[in-house]
């Protein structure tokens, strides 16, 4: 057990959550967005050039969430490392396993639909007609798969850092923590009655689809504000 | 206290974990148990589309070409009548129809559905004879505007090879109980008392097929019973269907008859696609005995199919 180990784990942790958070905001900017955008017809000459312009900001911005979304996990698949060697505890260290293990499987199982999907699509061609053929059905279970998947892992990392809020007895941190469980529980539940539902319902939908981003937001948010003053907490007892 | 004591212990959270993960995961098992058909619930009622081309034969490969069975579009539409999802049916039909027999089974199934679910016929190209037989029982029938509907009548063919026998020098001889009982037989000419019969069966059947077509469709032009076929507008003015239209007329027209809103789902059911075992079991390369004799309700009739 190390100290300099524990401070390293806070202080990469705290890092993740933050860029959590700027991943979170953009990402709801972005829901919002699409949103207002849904249903404004454009005159038609301008249709080629700001389709272009529309089609280069998401494409960047998509990009730029997803590179957030990454090094979000790395640091914080790094700073439960520090900890797991910092505070000693075994729970942190699976955390950090099935932090790295359980989103792979997930994204790798959404990838492997996504692509039979599309060879099902190219097989069956393009729909001309308002049906959804049944076939197609069953690649939004694998979706939903591998969604349960990485939100079991973000789960664990909710109970750790649930744990470390009584560790470094936090009580912002431990609030944190619940509202990030919560969060976790609300968008898998969100994806549950997604496939429920049909089309009469798709504005609810979506404004579950939000609140479940605003939920993730402020959660992470709270996260870093309390790793914050943990770590601060930490640094000075290590510095007396 | 060291600070691995303060927190909880590894039990009480692997204890808090699986709680957390029951709870994700039961929702997700019991939406996997609520799409199988069986179960009800509000916001799932759907449409289905059930499309029928090709020659109507219980063969896979018949006189008539390669085709998808009968029987799985018997069995799509018993699909359709179990799932208590499915509130109205849209029979999306591009067939010239087919045997007598299989044609007939299809309509009955199709019958049967009509009694507990809304269904609508929509000819997307072809609707004639025994495909148009199959759909009559259904509560409304639409048709592309360059639909060719009707057809409505039985016919058989029988094509006799004594002559080319002859010529190559091959003989047959037929040991039967009955005078009859080698009717239809390509090795020799058919005598008038066979033509008597093979009228006779050709009539019943096309009876059987004009009453049919007058219960569920109640007056119709006399030409009906010529049968020929009809583009779509004289079918309407014929009284053979209700509507000219689309596909998304049909579909509209089903949620309408049976309650369903505007926006409800629509769901194509489709038959298993066929195995390509048989590619390679040599099925398709052996020797094939098709019927010599067939009653066919199709239109427009089949040209000499030769299989491998």
């Amino acid at each position: 057990m190390s100290e300099r180990d524990k401070i390293d784990g806070l202080k990469n942790l705290g890092r993740g959550f933050l860029l959590l958070v700027v991943a979170s905001a953009l990402s709801l900017v972005m829901t919002l967005t699409s949103q207002m955008m849904v249903g404004q017809v454009r005159p038609t000459p301008t249709i080629p050039r700001t389709l272009l312009v529309q089609v280069l900001v998401i494409g960047f911005l998509g990009f730029l969430l997803l590179i957030l979304y990454i090094v979000s996990w790395i640091l914080r698949i790094i700073g439960w490392g520090g900890i797991c060697r910092g505070v000693g505890k075994k729970f942190y260290c699976y955390t950090r396993i099935l932090l790295i293990v359980l989103p792979v499987l997930g994204v790798a199982i959404m990838i492997g639909a996504a692509m039979l999907m599309a060879m099902e699509i190219f097989t069956l061609g393009v729909p001309t007609t308002p049906i959804k053929p049944k076939g197609l059905e069953k690649w939004g279970g694998f979706f939903l798969l591998g969604a349960v998947l990485i939100t079991v892992a973000f789960l664990v990392e909710g109970v750790a850092l649930l744990d470390s809020s009584y560790v470094f007895a936090s009580k912002l941190l431990r609030n944190g923590a619940f509202l990030y469980i919560a969060a976790q529980v609300f968008s898998i539940l969100t994806g549950v009655i997604n496939q429920l539902l049909a089309a009469p319902l798709e504005v609810a939908t979506t404004a579950l689809n939000v609140a479940g981003q605003i939920l993730g937001l402020v959660s992470a948010l709270i996260v870093y504000w309390a790793l914050r003053g943990v770590l601060s907490v930490e640094r000075e007892g290590e510095g007396a | 206290m060291s600070a691995k004591e303060k927190g909880l212990s590894e039990k009480k959270l692997l204890l808090i974990t699986v709680i957390l993960v029951a709870i994700i995961v039961i929702p997700v098992i019991a939406l996997l148990v609520i799409k199988v058909p069986g179960l009800k619930l509000p916001g799932i009622e759907k449409v289905a589309v059930i499309k029928v081309t090709g020659v109507l034969t219980f063969e896979e490969y018949s006189l008539l070409g390669s085709t998808i069975s009968a029987r799985d579009y018997i069995e799509l539409i018993k699909q359709a009548k179990d799932d208590p999802t499915i509130k109205a049916v849209v029979l999306r039909v591009d067939s010239p129809g087919g045997d007598a027999a299989a044609s007939e089974a299809l309509y009955y199934a199709v019958k049967e559905l009509a009694e507990e679910k809304t269904v609508v016929a929509y000819i997307e190209g072809l609707g004639a004879s025994g495909a148009y037989e199959m759909i009559l029982p259904s509560h409304y029938v639409i048709a592309g505007e360059s639909s060719i509907v009707g057809a409505v009548g039985v016919y058989s063919t029988i094509i006799t090879m004594k002559e080319l026998m002859e010529k190559l020098g091959v003989k047959v001889y037929v040991y039967k109980s009955g005078k009859l009982k080698d009717l239809g037989s390509p090795y020799r000419e058919p005598t008038e008392e066979d033509e008597e019969v093979l009228r006779e069966i050709v009539e019943d059947m096309f009876e059987t097929f004009k009453s049919r077509v007058l219960e569920h469709r109640g007056e119709v032009s006399d030409e009906v019973f010529t049968g020929r076929p009809f583009t779509a507008k004289r079918a309407l003015e014929a009284g053979l269907i209700d509507q000219i239209g689309t596909l998304e007329d049909a579909i509209k027209k089903a949620k309408e008859l049976s309650g369903l809103p505007e926006d409800a789902p629509v769901e194509e059911l489709e038959p298993t696609p066929p195995s390509l075992f048989p590619l390679f079991g040599g099925t398709t390369w052996g020797i094939r005995v098709v019927p010599g004799y067939q009653v066919l309700a199709i239109w427009p009739p089949p040209a000499v199919v030769v299989q491998g």
